[in-house]
């Protein structure tokens, strides 16, 4: 029987079987050594660990017998971000850990048989799902006991319960992502994540997080998490749990988020233009070390990417209660093609089948400086390259060769760089051609994403070995150029404002800036 | 799979004209490695010549400030264009396509030039180990093993990896472009001197030491930033400090 992972919120009562045997199992996985490869602890610093911040928070005691150097070595610190191996490896991780889950609840006595992780569908057609699941923010079990699911460092956007915003939670734009692996650059992100030759970092040190990964992972893991009130967000001890990636995998929340992710993952494929890649480096790799998982036996087992691919083969043995139905829609292409040959008869010439040749990035323009971000609304001017802006608007009235070589007029791109922060706390809305003075909760049209800052603080260190480049972010404009131009019919355009919103409390001892803002064309 | 990943790797990007580079630099130091002008340097046979800085002055003499100068310039031609892949990519993608050949030809000036300049003290180092023989070789050899255990080392690679902001318009993209070189090649200096100088001291051998040392310093130099990390095994935490 292959078991089935259900939507949280609809599994009924609060403290329904898969949800209470789930709190139960992670009490009594809470309560094993930390050198117990199937303990709540160890399972978490695979993701992570930073063992003076688990001790300040408790999770480790002074003079704790840790694992081996080789168990560790082999085992912790595990995660892939910024890379195409993001989602395989999330999801041997959530298979090993939902595998021991099972166990313990067997030993527990519990409806092991059926049990399956439950996945929270935030999806903001239903305002409701974007709530904390609610046995998550309960203090006791219904039994009167402490509940295991909560947990007191989850800070959310400030006191109150926890909710998503929509724009966090979103996935819509992401599912109709025709591709899994992004440019080398990355432009496009791809849904999946920019190509590695070896493991995340390996070929381009500054690599974006993949199109999922950024929306809506890391916007959760942020949203979820925040920080401490009126706390110096600086210090780490004030983030919640899920903000840093050293500390994520401890709130049970992060299982069922990733189940999330994971669904997202099977939604996209349920797309059959949308394919995984068949390149042997992603289908074998990573090259450079191995993906070693514990049993629920004690005993291990490795993967690759190629052993993900079929959620019901014995390793993984799982389907979904449903998928996100935003993939089925018509692609992306098809959408964008539609909307501007209502109003650009040339467009006609891209609807024929996709052209096979790989569009070529290009810098078409980049502001002045680096921009620092604060607890107010910062803008920055993108200075555009004439001859290059003149490109893309071309591309909307293409000549025969043109509508010969690329599949549809330009994509364009805003491209964060150098992201650098001291803290991992930090959400911003990222408005592009918003007019001045304008009130961007009046332009929702003219968003073109959000910046997570999950992950942050390491990629800022340049100590120990660090290069202190920070994060990369890239978010797709097209939409709001394809508007620019049906409305100014190929505007003269040779500034573009860009703005961030913040939507956290921002302190400028964070010290959040972006070291450079450009906009990239993708096309023939 | 390692083999696989690396062809592939090999076949894009920068890699083909960087690696055909390369060849031409191993090519034309076997090619040239006995010209009448360059006797005993190419060859490895420099600082045989005589004793100490007098003999690395009598080679000077011999070969002339160009003669050396260009074999130093083919030791680099052929050693460090695996070392450029990442910061020539960069510089790539973040120009505009109308600047990108002017700007990298500024990267590679600035970069080529510090190593140049490097190289005019290392070849005097050389002169004065090679003085001492197979101690002097020896000394070399134990600043090749001694520099890989410091973290200074770990610290110019890491920087090596750092990615400043470049501009794009004017001028400013080739001053940027420039600055850029001149760093990627004062960090590149900095974690690779030793692989460099040793070679020198090899005789005979030293264009299979070079080999050696460039096989090294490209492995280096191409592994991720996090695995330049030396990380003790964790141990239970004493009070709180930050990182």
């Amino acid at each position: 029987m292959t078991h089935v992972r259900k939507d949280i919120s609809k599994l009924g009562a609060e403290w329904n079987p898969t949800v209470l045997w789930y709190a139960k199992a992670v009490g009594a996985m809470q309560q094993r050594a930390v050198t117990d490869v199937t303990s709540w602890r160890f399972l978490g610093a695979m993701h992570g660990v930073w063992p003076q911040l688990w001790t300040a928070f408790g999770y480790l005691k002074a003079g704790e017998k840790l694992p081996t150097a080789a168990v560790q070595a082999r085992y912790w610190k595990q995660c892939q971000h910024q890379s195409w191996y993001f989602l395989p490896w999330h999801r041997g991780y959530l298979a090993a850990f939902e595998a021991i889950v099972r166990k313990t609840i067997h030993d527990l006595g519990g409806p092991a048989d059926d049990w399956a992780l439950p996945y929270w569908n935030y999806d903001p057609a239903h305002a409701a799902t974007l709530a904390l699941p609610a046995a998550f923010a309960a203090a006791k079990l219904p039994d009167g006991s402490a509940n295991p699911l909560f947990v007191a460092r989850r800070y959310g956007h400030g006191p109150g319960k926890i909710k998503l915003r929509p724009v966090e939670a979103t996935a819509v734009a992401t599912l109709k992502d025709g591709h899994f692996t992004g440019g080398s650059d990355g432009v496009p992100p791809g849904f999946g994540g920019p190509q590695g030759a070896f493991h995340h970092g390996g070929e381009n040190d500054q690599a974006p997080s993949g199109g999922v990964e950024s929306q809506p992972h890391n916007n959760v893991h942020v949203a979820v998490g925040g920080q401490a009130p009126n706390a110096d967000p600086n210090d780490p001890r004030n983030l919640g749990l899920m903000t840093n990636p050293d500390t994520a995998a401890l709130d049970p929340i992060f299982w069922v988020h990733h189940a999330n992710i994971d669904r997202l993952w099977e939604s996209w494929l349920s797309n059959p233009a949308h394919k995984n890649p068949t390149d042997a480096t992603w289908l074998k790799g990573p090259a450079d070390r191995v993906f070693a998982m514990p049993k629920p036996d004690g005993g291990e087992f490795t993967f690759t990417a190629k052993d993900m691919l079929d959620t019901k083969a014995p390793l993984l043995d799982y389907t979904y209660q449903a998928l996100a139905a935003a993939a089925a829609a018509p692609s992306r292409r098809t959408e964008r093609l539609n909307a501007l040959s209502a109003q650009l008869p040339a467009i006609a010439a891209f609807m024929e089948a996709p052209v096979a040749q790989q569009p070529q990035s290009e810098v078409i323009g980049k502001n002045d400086g680096a921009v620092q971000l604060s607890g107010d609304a910062v803008e920055t001017e993108v200075r555009l390259d004439p001859a290059a802006t003149a490109k893309v608007a071309g591309s909307f009235a293409p000549s025969p060769a043109l509508a010969a070589a690329a599949s549809e007029p330009d994509r364009v791109f805003l491209k964060l760089e150098n992201i650098r922060s001291v803290s991992d706390a930090g959400l911003f809305d990222v408005y592009v051609g918003l007019p001045a003075g304008a009130d961007p909760e009046q332009h929702p049209e003219l968003l073109a994403g959000v910046l997570s800052l999950f992950g942050v603080s390491k990629a800022s260190r340049t100590d120990g070995g660090h290069s202190g480049n920070g994060l990369t972010q890239v978010l797709e404009i097209t939409p709001i150029v394809d508007a620019l131009h049906l409305q100014h019919d190929s505007p003269d355009l040779d500034r573009l404002r860009v703005r961030f919103v913040p939507r956290t409390a921002v302190t400028d001892a964070q010290k959040v800036s972006v070291g450079a803002v450009s906009v990239l064309r993708l096309g023939a | 799979m390692w083999l696989r990943a690396v062809v592939l790797a090999g076949s894009r990007g920068p890699w083909p004209p960087l690696l055909l580079a390369s060849l031409a630099g191993w090519g034309l130091l076997i090619a040239f490695g006995h010209p009448p002008v360059m006797v005993g340097l190419c060859s490895g046979r420099l600082f045989d010549l005589g004793g100490g800085l007098s003999g690395a002055s009598l080679a000077l003499q011999v070969n002339g400030l160009a003669a050396l100068a260009g074999c130093w310039a083919l030791m680099l031609l052929a050693m460090t264009p695996p070392l450029l892949a990442q910061p020539l990519r960069r510089v790539w993608r973040g120009s505009l396509a109308r600047r990108r050949g002017s700007v990298i030809a500024a990267f590679l000036l600035a970069y080529a030039s510090v190593w140049m300049a490097a190289g005019a003290v290392l070849m005097a180092a050389a002169g004065v180990l090679g003085a001492a023989g197979a101690a002097g070789f020896a000394v070399a050899l134990g600043l090749v093993l001694a520099w890989s255990l410091l973290p200074l080392r770990r610290a110019c690679l890491a920087r090596a990896h750092s990615a400043p902001r470049l501009r794009i318009f004017g001028l400013a993209a080739h001053v940027d472009g420039l600055a850029y070189g001149a760093r990627s090649g004062l960090w590149c200096a900095g974690a690779c001197w030793p692989l460099m100088l040793a070679p020198l001291l090899t005789g005979e051998w030293r264009l299979p030491a070079m080999a050696v040392a460039a096989v090294v310093m490209a492995a280096q130099r191409l592994s991720p930033v996090s695995t330049l990390r030396w990380d003790p095994p964790l141990r239970p935490a004493g009070a709180w400090r930050p990182a």
